[in-house]
This record gives structure tokens, sequence and C-alpha cells, in this order.
């Protein structure tokens, strides 16, 4: 019984000690003066006015979730088709050499693959900017869409497809009406991880972007120059717009597996 | 017919990871072998072994790279102690329905930005951050501290980057063991340390090895930690490299050199760690 306790204890400390610097955060935005530290001296919004009424952030903010839905859903399409191309390989070994292909941009570290895209754009005479990125972000997140497609593709029950074919359905209308809906929860659990991965990605925008920076970007840039206040308060707001996306999704997901149960005789 | 329709349907997932992965990687080979990259309109870069040479002949360079190794290992070993007792827990102590949520309260950090979270390291770590006002009020220091600009805000910095690289392979893995083996050499009177070392373990070692390999190369390409974190003193390949990349200064063949040296490296060290774990773990099994 206590190994249990000291590993709980273990378990909530440590989630204490990552959560502390993102809520020292949040206290400081709350701060009046210019300078950013302890102690905090009189509180007031003032740095949030300043954050919204800032045409930069408004931009970088808006850019940032272009980019995260766009290269979502084609990572999605591409990891999704990589998914139902390893299934429906009949050897083992060939399966497994396209699923280790398709994980490679997972394993690549991420300065690396910035650098090598880069590179690349330069030579195909790609400009930097919202285009370049959007692939980068899009091939970054395919791996974990294609594992995630292609894990619920397995506990599809062949039968349902012998069924379909039974009653005439030809590939394309088992696609439709049998196999995508049955990965639909694979579908949006893939699309939410790849917005997310692509609105947090730093290093890729960092090297692939122009003129106009994502929010990670700016954020940096900010920082490196020297610090200003208002980065705490538009912080803040990103982690709050973070969490209730995110708690949205857990309950959205919860919801499906809910109904995921109920369909599953 | 039937074929031909499904050499297109496997065609196209190779393509994409072709078109944008591995083929930027050839063309970074190809523009470490270059003399002069971007040269002017018009040139055309030539072969040379130039950026090679240079790493073999700058102390520099290799002193970076030896950093970067270093820190990723002692992130991974970090990283992989931290995370093993607390996967254990989520996975072997909590009741079924709520395993994912608590994993996902743990994982919950990690959701935002590497930069807002170096960020609010530095909040903890500066001069006038919440570690420095809290050891002068307890009387602890007079003065601030140094905490920021030094290895060990780096690499805090990066632990705090990758950790889920660590902690999800390693759920997946206690997740999934058979527990019942834990259990009969429980019956048999094995102590918790002994089943631990003996069994546990070992069978999850696959998870640990893959924890290992990810959260090693990940280390390997963290750029905002030490860029925000390290300050000039404590240069690693990511801000070398960087530097190497941002002005138009024609040096990216030594930048993608580099790059690709790291790669190669790093690829190896990652491999042996794991072939490590394996045998290891190999030991441990037979008593």
């Amino acid at each position: 019984m206590t190994r249990r306790r000291v590993l709980a204890l273990a378990y909530w400390s440590v989630l204490a000690a990552f959560a502390l610097p993102l809520a020292l955060l949040a206290v400081t935005s709350l701060a009046n003066g210019d300078l950013v530290g302890f102690p905090l001296g009189p509180l007031s919004l003032r740095w949030y006015r300043i954050a919204l009424a800032d045409p930069d952030y408004r931009h970088a903010f808006a850019l940032s979730v272009i980019l995260a839905l766009g290269s979502g859903a084609l990572a999605v399409f591409a990891g999704s088709w990589i998914g139902l191309a390893a299934a429906s390989l009949n050897h083992r070994w060939a399966e497994l050499a396209l699923m280790a292909g398709a994980l490679l941009p997972l394993v690549t570290p991420g300065i690396i693959h910035a650098v090598a895209l880069r590179i690349a754009i330069q030579i195909i005479g790609i400009e930097p900017g919202a285009g370049a990125i959007l692939l980068g972000h899009a091939i970054h997140a395919t791996p974990y869409a294609a594992i995630m497609v292609r894990a619920r593709r397995a506990s599809l029950p062949q039968e349902q497809i012998e069924a379909a074919r039974v009653f005439g359905a030809g590939p394309f209308a088992v696609m439709a009406y049998v196999v995508l809906p049955w990965l639909k929860p694979a579908l949006i659990g893939a699309a939410g991880l790849a917005a997310l991965t692509s609105f947090d990605d730093f290093i890729r925008s960092f090297f692939l972007g122009g003129y106009d920076p994502t929010l990670p970007v700016l954020i940096f840039g900010r920082l490196r120059s020297g610090l200003t206040a208002e980065i705490n308060a538009v912080s803040t707001l990103v982690l709050i717009v973070m969490g209730v996306a995110c708690a949205l999704a857990a309950r959205g997901s919860a919801r499906l597996r809910e109904a995921d149960q109920v369909g599953d005789w | 017919m039937k074929s031909w329709r499904h050499f297109f349907f496997l065609a196209m997932p190779i393509l994409w990871v072709a078109g944008l992965h591995v083929g930027p990687l050839v063309a970074m080979a190809r523009i470490s072998l270059t003399d002069v990259y971007p040269g002017p309109p018009g040139a055309n870069p030539a072969f040379s072994l130039d950026a090679y040479a240079a790493f073999l002949r700058q102390p520099g360079f290799q002193l970076s790279l030896l950093r970067t190794l270093v820190l990723a290992a002692v992130t991974t070993l970090a990283a992989l102690i931290l995370a093993y007792p607390l996967a254990y827990h989520v996975a072997l102590h909590v009741a079924p329905n709520r395993r994912l949520r608590r994993l996902g309260l743990l994982a919950a950090p990690f959701w935002t930005s590497e930069v807002l979270r170096m960020f609010a390291l530095q909040l903890l770590l500066s001069n006038r951050g919440a570690l420095n006002t809290t050891l002068q009020w307890l009387g602890l220091t007079s003065a601030p501290r140094l905490l920021l600009y030094g290895a060990g805000a780096v690499l805090a910095g990066i632990v705090y980057t990758v950790f889920l690289s660590m902690l999800l392979p390693l759920y997946a893995a206690l997740d999934s063991f058979p527990k019942e083996l834990a259990e009969a050499a429980a019956l048999d009177g094995a102590g918790p340390w002994r089943r631990l070392w003996h069994i546990t373990l070992p069978l999850t070692s696959r998870g640990v090895a893959s924890g290992v390999v990810l959260t090693f190369l990940a280390a390997l390409g963290v750029f905002a930690a030490p860029a925000l974190l390290g300050g000039p003193g404590v240069p690693v390949f990511a801000t070398t490299i960087a530097d190497l990349f941002a002005a138009a200064s024609g040096r990216w063949p030594q930048g993608a050199a580099f790059g690709f040296i790291a790669l190669a490296v790093g690829s190896t060290v990652a491999g042996l760690l794991a072939l490590a774990v394996s045998r290891i773990a190999r030991g441990m099994s037979s008593p």
C-alpha cells in the first residue's frame, strides 16, 4: 500500500512541477509594471489591453490557426491513405516497411528536418512563407494520422466488408459506407492532434517562414529582442484558448467512445 | 487492372513521404557537397568537400556536437528515471476507466508550444524569477543566483521540451505487458524490487528502447531551449546550425554538412542505446 502512496505522491509532485512554470506565466501576466518578475507589485489588466490592441499578434494568431486547419486536413488525408495502403498489403514485411517509411518524419530531429526542407524549397524555387510551412507541418503530422488510422482499421470486422460485397458494393462503396465511417473516431483524433502540433510548432515555422511569423515564431522573436511584458498576456490567452479546446476535445472523444460502445455489439 | 489500381494506391503515400521527407534530406546531402550556396544568381555551385573539412578543422563545431550528444544522453536518462515510475503508477495503480484521463493530465502541459514552455521556465529561473525571489525571501542567498544561461538551464529546458517522447512509449508498454506474470511471482514470494528488476523491466524493455530512441533523437534537434535559456556560452548543434543558415552568407553547405554529420552520429548513438537496453534487459530476465 505504501508503494502506491509513494508513486501517487511522485505523480502529483511531477505534475505540479510541470504545471508550475505555466502557472507563473498566468500570474505574472496580471502585473502592472514594465519589468517582468517578482515581486509582482500592483495588479492590472494593462498588458492584456496592450496585447489585444497589437495587430502583429492578431495576424500571427490568424496565420497559426489557418496553418493548423490546413496542414491538419492535409496530414489526415495523407496519413489515412498511408494507413489504409499499409492495411491492404498482404505481406507482413511489406506493410512494416511502408509504415516504417511513413514514420521517418517522427524520428528525424526537428531542426534537421526543418533545415532540409528549407534547402529543398530553395532548390525548387518556392519562396519561404505560409505555403512552405503548410507542407512542413503536414508531413510532420502525417505519421500520427497513419498510426491512428492503421490501428483503427485493424479493428474493423472483416465480415462487415464481406457483407457489403455480397450485397454488391464495389470498392468505392465499401470505402465510403463501411471503412470511412468506421475510421471516424481515428480521423477526428488525428485531425485534432495534427492541428495541435502545427499550432505549437516552432522549428519548422522558424526556418520555413517568410515575413509573416506564426504565433510561436513571433513570441520567440520578441523574447529574443528583450523581455516585453505583453508576451505574458498573449501566452496566457493562448493557454486559455488551448485549455478550452482540449477540454472540448476530451468531452467530444468521450462521447464518441460511448457512441462506439453502443454501436458495438 | 486491379493490380494497376493497387499500385496507384501504394504509390501515393510513398511519393508523399519521398517528396517531403527523403527528398529534402537528399537535397541537404547534395548541398553539403558544394562550395557556396545559395550563390549569386546564375552561378552553379561547384563540387567541394570543404564543408566537411571545416567540421574536422574547427574544434568549435566538434565541441558543439559533443555537447549536444551529452545533453541529449543526460536528458534521455533523466526523462527515463522520471517517466518510468509515473507511467507505472498510471498503468498499474489507476482504475482502468480513469487511466487515460490521468495520463492526459500529466501530458497537458506539453500540449503548449515549446516556446511558451521555455518562456515559462525563464520566469522560474531568471534573476527576478520565482525561484530566486523565494530563495532570497527565505534568506538562503542575499543576491540572486544566476540560474539561467548555463548548461543546467538548457538541460531542464530540453527535458521540459521532449518529456512526452519518453512518457507515451513507456505507458504503452506498461499498460499492455502481461501483469499475471508479476502476480504469479508475487505469489511465489518475490519481493517488489525483484519483481520490478526481473519481470516488469525486462518485459517492458521494448517500450524503454523506443522511448530512449525517440527521446534521444528529439533532444538532439531541440532549438528553442538552447536559444532562449542557454545564452551565448552554451552553443549546441541546433544553435550553431541556425547561425549558419540565418544570414544569406552562403554558408549553407557548412550547415547542411553539419546537419548530416549530426544525423549520422545521432542515429548511430540512438541505435547503440536501443541495443544496450535490450542487452541489459536480457541480462536482467535471467536471474
